[in-house]
């Protein structure tokens, strides 16, 4: 099959998240499966640029990925280059994958899908949540969504969703949605490299065990506000903050932590990568994802995956599979309800164990990139099949839509 | 951020008040038992008796005011009416309070950003409140009211509980948030349909300089001491209790019930149990209680709902261990098998056997005392004020003027 990915950021464009690595590990494992993949994305790297070469094919792990520059308004990740490239390679293809939405890329790629008549397929990435379109930028969100993004949802082939909870909180917002199916991400172990240098963040955090670790953009969204206050029900705890803060939250943060009487055992290490990262995830007594709305939760996967267990709340996408293999807790966050729960989880180091073992099985195997890519694959094979059968074009014209 | 606390007591209000003024952030404390000693030194005799059990709270006295008319109305009440008319003055006298603090509010020069008022005394404070852009925060020591009735009723007279109800909807559709005390009372008003975001818990703590372990344990000829403290009521579990230790007394016939409290609905029970295994004793001042619970073996709450239990910090801080229900709040604090144990809501047999157990194995119950020390740490009265003060500082915006 020949697949093109649109993303707004790509590789290694590691500050921008979960979405890119998640988009890395599935081009990567299905190029790994014989497909020939392609990535259309930007050159954003936080507030400057990537520094690649532009307009051409990189290979990164077999995947061919251009990058194009940005044009203003930059918050939308315009690219009038991406544009005509897309208009070039969209016919050539048999199906497109979209990914993230509000963002000029994923326009512009459906757009030229639909002129091509290419199916694609759309991966909201965790943006089609009304509780955050209400808090964020409601309006601007909204018009966005009624006046671009229902169009691309009434054209597009299928909607990829990766929980269960992301494709309910879609469904809430009562917009037509293509048929929807649930792939979750998947995961990479990250190797614990013996004797890699650490740096002294990292190495005092773990030097205070039990250590409660929060791996994750410092935003309001995460639940920090809740973890903090919930420490005071874990004695002696130490709670390692890592993560990049985009929002300049860490001051209101450190507020917290002071009225709460809990300063002195949060740490803030910042973002951490590669050995500190695995280190971490590693030596950490729990993983702690606190959210109040988490569309996946890439980082709980990787904590599986390391053997660490993890606690998170219901809103978090990846709660059901938590739950389902027992390689953690899911627990309301609620600072009471959450401390408890970690007090008496810090209490259990057989427990502990236990749930770091079932965290490591069930992430090789539901979570392993071969296995999801497989999926994903069978999702693309019944997106095509529906659309050779005229399904697609049936469903365009009730709509009211012409199909290309 | 400042916030006024008003009570038509004082219940666990004043501990609010403290942690609000250490942080800078208490705007006044209005209740109806005074916080200083000289505010009631002006009233009758009879009143101040009544008082006299309250110790007084070091807040600064511009601060604090006091409302005598609710404590003097439910004085009267209980002295010269049956219960069901106590009952009712009760709940005028609450209201009374509740008037007196919205006009208070209404006239205030310079509003607080937040107000924290209790149950059923809370309806014109938040009126008022909302008026004026004041944050309205509930203070709810009990259960919903609808878990309250599925759990054991009510002892008011039907029309009398309607009314009740009807105010404390009224007040929880009127707050901006809920505060309760314990995971089990947040749970009890999620399901009641009022969204989770609105309702937070916060621990209570104990005294722990007040409640501490004994030097050395007391000898062990007297037999195994369980020790109950609270009123004897149906809600408490009371008849529970009496039922699994006749089961405990025949099984292991040294055992020992030590009744610590005022009398319920239910100490009607006793009276075909006289035996000299159980002692009662009335309510009891906090000095005494911490030496009943330096006397006792075990403390068992039974209870059919009991939103928190302050006894069981209180026993923990004592390094005694706890046997509660699963229906009381507190038990949040209790590690099974460490420091202590949960049993179901009203199942006499579990309760007795674990009662059994524990007489019969004095030396690792008592062996539990470290661990109930420990955990008593972090359920202090400080570690609530730091937790109160973070909530709100997170929850309230400045006043919208």
């Amino acid at each position: 099959m020949r697949i093109l990915h649109v993303v707004p950021t790509y590789v290694p464009a590691w500050r921008h998240g979960g979405t890119i690595k998640a988009v890395h590990g599935l081009t990567k494992a299905l190029a790994a499966r014989g497909h020939e993949v392609s990535v259309f994305t930007t050159d954003v790297h936080a507030d400057g640029t990537l520094g690649v070469p532009l307009g051409e094919p990189v290979n990164r792990d077999s995947v061919e990925v251009l990058y194009f520059p940005v044009r203003p308004p930059r918050r939308l990740y315009r690219s009038p280059a991406m544009a005509e490239a897309l208009a070039r390679a969209v016919p050539a293809c048999d199906l497109v994958h979209l990914h993230s939405v509000f963002l000029w890329p994923t326009y512009a790629a459906a757009r030229a899908a639909e002129r091509a008549g290419v199916p694609f397929l759309l991966s909201p990435r965790g943006m089609l949540v009304p509780d955050l379109l209400r808090r964020r930028g409601r309006l601007r969100k909204h018009l966005w969504l009624r006046l671009v993004e229902r169009r691309t949802l009434l054209a597009a082939a299928g909607l990829h969703a990766t929980s269960d909870l992301e494709a309910a909180q879609a469904a809430l917002l009562g917009l037509y949605l293509p048929p929807v199916h649930v792939v979750p991400n998947g995961v990479e172990a990250e190797p614990l490299a013996e004797g890699a240098q650490l740096s002294p963040g990292v190495r005092s955090a773990l030097a205070r065990p039990p250590l409660l670790l929060f791996l994750g953009r410092v935003s309001w969204k995460k639940g920090l506000d809740r973890l903090i206050p919930a420490l005071t029900y874990v004695r002696e705890a130490t709670l390692a903050i890592a993560g990049n803060d985009e929002e300049g939250y860490r001051p209101a943060l450190e507020r917290l932590a002071r009225l709460a009487g809990v300063a002195d055992r949060v740490l803030h290490l910042g973002p951490v990568h590669g050995a500190d990262k695995a280190a971490l995830l590693h030596g950490a007594t729990a993983l702690v994802l606190p959210s109040y709305s988490e569309n996946f939760g890439n980082v709980v996967l990787e904590a599986m995956a390391a053997g660490c267990p993890t606690v998170v709340t219901p809103e978090v996408g990846l709660a059901e599979t938590v739950r389902e293999t027992g390689a953690g807790l899911v627990c309301d966050g609620d600072p009471l309800r959450l401390g408890t729960a970690l007090r008496d989880l810090v209490a259990d180091p057989e427990g502990r164990r236990e749930m770091g073992r079932r965290g490591v099985e069930a992430a090789e195997r539901r979570f392993g990139w071969p296995a999801v890519a497989e999926r994903m694959e069978e999702v693309y094979a019944g997106v095509l099949h529906a659309r050779r059968h005229g399904r697609a074009e049936t469903r365009a014209a009730s709509a009211g839509v012409a199909t290309p | 951020m400042k916030a006024l606390v008003t009570h038509p007591g004082r219940q666990h209000s004043h501990q609010a008040a403290l942690g609000l003024q250490a942080a800078g952030m208490l705007a006044g404390y209005w209740s109806g038992v005074p916080a200083r000693a000289e505010q009631a030194g002006r009233f009758p005799a009879l009143l101040r008796r009544r008082l006299a059990r309250y110790a007084a709270v070091p807040l600064k006295p511009g601060r604090v005011r006091w409302f005598p008319w609710t404590p003097a109305l439910r004085r009267l009440g209980d002295a010269l009416l049956p219960a069901a008319g106590a009952a009712w003055v009760d709940l005028f006298a609450c209201r009374l309070f509740d008037r007196w603090a919205a006009g208070r509010l209404r006239r205030t020069p310079r509003p607080p950003d937040a107000v924290i008022a209790c149950e059923i005394s809370a309806l014109a404070t938040f009126r008022i409140a909302r008026r004026q852009g004041i944050t309205t925060i509930l203070d709810a020591p009990s259960l919903h009211h609808q878990a309250q009735d599925r759990l054991h009723g009510t002892t008011d007279p039907p029309a009398l509980h309607r009314r009740v109800t009807r105010i404390k909807d009224q007040e929880i559709a009127l707050a901006d948030h809920v505060l309760t005390v314990s995971a089990l009372a947040r749970d009890t008003y999620v399901e009641a349909g009022v969204p989770a975001g609105k309702v937070h818990a916060v621990a209570l703590g104990a005294d722990t300089e007040l409640f501490a372990p004994a030097g050395e344990p007391q000898p062990a000829e007297e037999g195994f001491v369980f020790l109950f403290s609270g009123a004897t009521i149906r809600r408490k579990g009371f008849d529970i209790l009496l039922d699994a230790f006749a089961r405990v007394q025949t099984a292991e016939p040294s055992a020992r019930l030590r009744i610590v409290g005022p009398r319920g609905d239910f100490a009607g029970l006793l009276a075909g149990r006289s035996s000299a295994a159980i002692s009662v004793s009335g309510p009891v001042g906090q000095t005494e209680l911490a030496a009943e619970l330096r006397r006792a073996d075990c403390l068992v709450l039974p209870s059919r709902n009991d939103s928190y239990g302050m006894v069981v910090p209180e026993a923990l801080a004592s390094g005694l261990p706890v046997l509660v229900s699963e229906m009381v709040g507190a038990k949040e604090l209790v590690l099974p098998g460490r420091n202590g144990w949960i049993v179901p809501a009203g199942d006499v047999g579990a309760l007795a056997e674990r009662m059994v157990w524990c007489a019969r194995h004095r030396e690792a119950v008592r062996g539990m005392r470290e661990e109930c020390r420990l955990s008593a740490a972090d359920a202090t009265w400080p570690a609530y004020h730091r937790r109160l003060i973070a909530l709100l500082s997170a929850l309230v915006p400045p006043r919208r003027a």
